[in-house]
C-alpha cells in the first residue's frame, strides 16, 4: 500500500511535535523545543478491512508558519491533516479553526481532524469547546502526554483517507 | 583604486579546477548533488547529504520528503518557465543523525533530467537554532502568561461578583430574621421564660454578627468593582473624619489620641476615611481592658508613611500576615465583634492606592499598623 501524507499543523507550543513522538514512537518527551522548519516522520495506521496497516508520513510543521503554510511546498500532495490546538491557550483553538478553515480551502475533499491536545491539563473542557473546530471531519479531546486519545483519531483519520482513496 | 587593480592583475597560474572544488563540497558533508530522471528514478547520488534519496535505480518519491511531489516534478517538466522546487528546513525525524536540508530541485531541460542540490539548513547551526528556539519559547511563555491574567482576571471577577450578590442577597432573609425576632421577644414580653429569653438573645446576637458579616462582605466586594476618583486628600481631615465616625466608641473607652501631622496625598477620601475608621476601630476593639487605650497616628520620618499605633493587646509576630486575609481574627477568643475583615479592607484600600500595610514590631507594647505611602 502506498504511504500517505498526513500534515500536522497548529500554533507554537500545541504539542504537534509531542503528537507526532506519539505517533512514531509512542512515547512521550517532556522537555519543548520549537520545531524549526519541518520534521517528517513515518508511522503507519490500522484500517478497517485492510489486513496491512496503512503507512503514513507525518509532516511536522513549525508552529510559526501559520496560515502562509498554505502558501508553501510543504502542503503538496498531502491526503490529510491533523490540526492540533492547546486546552489552556484559547487563542491556540482560535488559530485552529482558522487552520481547519485554510485547510478546507487549500485540498477540498481532504479530511482533517482537529485535536484539542493538553486535555490532561484541564479538569473538565468547557462546553461547546468542540465546536471551536468546526468543520473538521472529527474532533478529539486528547493528550499527547498520556496517550490518550490519540491513536483513535489517528485511525480514523487515516480510514476516511482509505475510504475517500486519496 | 587598489581593489580595481587586483581586479584587472592577470590570474596567477593556471585557473581552479572546479570539479575537484565540488569534490570537496561534496567529501565535506557541505553538498549533495542528484540527478533524477524523469520519471523520478535516482539516475545518480553523491554526498552524504543526498542519503535521504533511495539507491541508484530507485525511485526518489519513495522518500517521504518527495512523497506527493509527483505532479510539480511532473509540471517542472513540462514548463520552461517553472522555477525550481525549494524545500527549506527539512528533517527526516526518523533517522536521528540526519541533519536538516534546504532541497532545490531544478528540471534541466536539455539534458532530460532534474538536479536535486542539498545543502545543509541555514538555521541548523547549533547557535542560531538555540537562539530562535529561545526566542520562540518566549513569545510561548508570554502568551501563556497573558492568557494565565486574562483566566486569573475572569476568576476574580466572578469571586466579586458573587461576594457581592451573596452578601446583597443574604442581608434580606437576615433583616427578617433580626424583624420578627424583635416581634418575638415584644410577643412574648416579660412573661418570656428564662431559656426563651436567652434563645432569642442567641439569635439577636447572631444575626448582628452576619449583618455585620454581610456588610464587611459587600464593602469589600465592592473596593474592587467600583471605579475610584483619585483625588489630593488631606491625611489630617481624613484621620478626623475617622475619628468622628467613632467618636461614641472612643469616648466609651476614654481613650487618648495624639494625632500628628500628616501629609496630602493623591488617593479616594472616602476609602481612606474607611481604612483609618477600621484601624482604629480595631485599636478600640482589641484593647488592653482596664487601661486606658493611647492612640497615635503619625508620619513615619525616615520614608513616606504613617504609623498607627496604639498600646492594646497587639498581635503575635506569627500572626503579622495572617490577620490581613479574609475573615483572619486572632485565636484569643477575647474579642466577640469583630468578624475578620476590617484589615483585609485596609490591605485592599492600600493595594488600589498602590501602597502596602503591614504589621510592624517596634518593641512597644501594643500593635503598629504601617502604611507605606511609596509606590509598590
Amino acid at each position: 500500500m502506498a504511504a500517505r501524507k498526513i500534515m500536522i499543523l497548529g500554533a507554537i507550543g500545541v504539542g504537534k511535535t509531542s503528537l507526532a513522538n506519539r505517533l512514531a514512537f509512542d512515547r512521550f518527551e517532556t522537555s519543548y523545543k520549537a520545531t524549526i522548519g519541518v520534521d517528517i516522520y513515518t508511522t503507519t495506521a490500522p484500517v478497517p478491512g485492510r489486513p496491512a496497516p496503512m503507512p503514513l508520513v507525518l509532516w511536522d510543521t513549525d508552529g510559526d508558519f501559520g496560515l502562509s503554510i498554505f502558501r508553501t511546498v510543504y502542503l503538496k500532495g498531502a491526503s490529510g491533516a491533523l490540526i492540533v490546538g492547546d486546552l489552556t491557550r484559547p487563542t491556540s483553538l482560535d488559530q485552529m479553526a482558522a487552520l481547519i478553515a485554510g485547510f478546507r480551502e487549500a485540498l477540498p475533499g481532504r479530511p482533517c481532524a482537529a485535536i484539542l491536545n493538553k486535555s490532561d491539563l484541564v479538569e473538565s473542557a468547557a462546553p461547546g469547546l468542540t465546536a471551536r473546530a468546526r468543520g473538521a471531519d472529527a474532533v478529539a479531546l486528547a493528550s499527547a502526554r498520556t496517550g490518550q486519545g490519540v491513536a483513535a483519531i489517528f485511525a480514523d483519520l487515516a480510514a476516511t483517507i482509505e475510504r475517500r482513496s486519496l | 583604486m587598489v581593489a580595481q587593480s587586483i581586479l584587472l592583475a592577470p590570474p596567477a597560474g593556471p585557473p581552479p579546477d572546479l570539479s575537484s572544488a565540488l569534490d570537496h563540497l561534496l567529501e565535506a558533508g557541505l553538498l549533495g548533488l542528484a540527478v533524477l530522471d524523469a520519471d523520478g528514478s535516482v539516475r545518480v547520488r553523491n554526498g552524504v547529504l543526498s542519503a535521504w534519496l533511495p539507491e541508484v535505480g530507485g525511485s526518489c518519491f519513495e522518500s517521504p520528503i518527495l512523497l506527493g511531489l509527483e505532479d510539480d516534478l511532473r509540471v517542472q517538466q513540462t514548463d520552461a518557465a517553472s522555477e525550481p522546487i525549494t524545500l527549506p528546513g527539512i528533517c527526516l525525524a526518523m533517522s536521528g543523525a540526519s541533519p536538516r536540508c534546504d532541497i532545490a530541485i531544478s528540471w534541466e531541460a536539455t539534458r532530460g533530467h532534474h538536479v536535486v542540490m542539498t545543502t545543509p539548513d541555514q538555521v541548523d547551526r547549533p547557535i542560531d537554532h538555540w537562539v530562535m528556539q529561545q526566542r520562540r519559547e518566549q513569545r510561548l511563555l508570554e502568551e501563556k502568561i497573558i492568557a494565565a491574567s486574562h483566566e486569573l482576571e475572569r476568576i476574580n471577577r466572578n469571586l466579586r461578583d458573587f461576594t457581592s450578590v451573596a452578601a446583597h442577597d443574604l442581608r434580606a432573609p437576615l433583616r427578617q430574621i433580626v424583624a420578627f425576632t424583635g416581634i418575638l421577644r415584644g410577643a412574648l414580653g416579660p412573661a418570656a421564660s428564662p431559656l426563651a429569653r436567652d434563645c432569642i438573645g442567641t439569635i439577636e446576637t447572631c444575626a448582628g454578627r452576619l449583618t455585620r458579616m454581610t456588610t464587611g462582605l459587600l464593602d469589600y466586594a465592592r473596593l474592587g468593582s467600583e471605579s475610584h476618583v483619585f483625588e489630593p486628600a488631606d491625611l489630617n481631615r481624613v484621620v478626623a473624619e475617622a475619628c468622628r465616625n467613632l467618636d461614641l466608641d472612643l469616648r466609651g473607652c476614654a481613650a487618648e489620641l495624639e494625632i500628628g501631622a500628616l501629609p496630602t496625598v493623591i488617593g479616594v477620601p472616602i476609602l481612606l476615611t474607611n481604612l483609618f475608621q477600621n484601624l482604629i476601630a480595631n485599636s478600640i476593639r482589641y484593647r488592653e481592658p482596664g487601661r486606658i487605650l493611647r492612640l497615635a497616628v503619625r508620619a513615619t520620618e525616615t520614608s513616606p508613611g504613617i504609623t498607627v499605633q496604639d498600646n492594646g493587646i497587639g498581635v503575635p509576630a506569627e500572626f503579622a500576615q495572617v490577620i490581613f486575609q479574609t475573615f483572619a481574627r486572632l485565636p484569643n477568643g477575647r474579642v466577640p465583634n469583630g468578624v475578620g475583615l476590617g484589615l483585609s479592607i485596609c490591605r485592599r484600600i492600600a493595594e488600589l492606592h498602590g501602597w502596602r500595610i503591614e504589621l510592624e514590631h517596634n518593641g512597644a507594647p501594643g500593635a503598629c499598623f504601617r502604611l507605606d505611602l511609596a509606590s509598590v
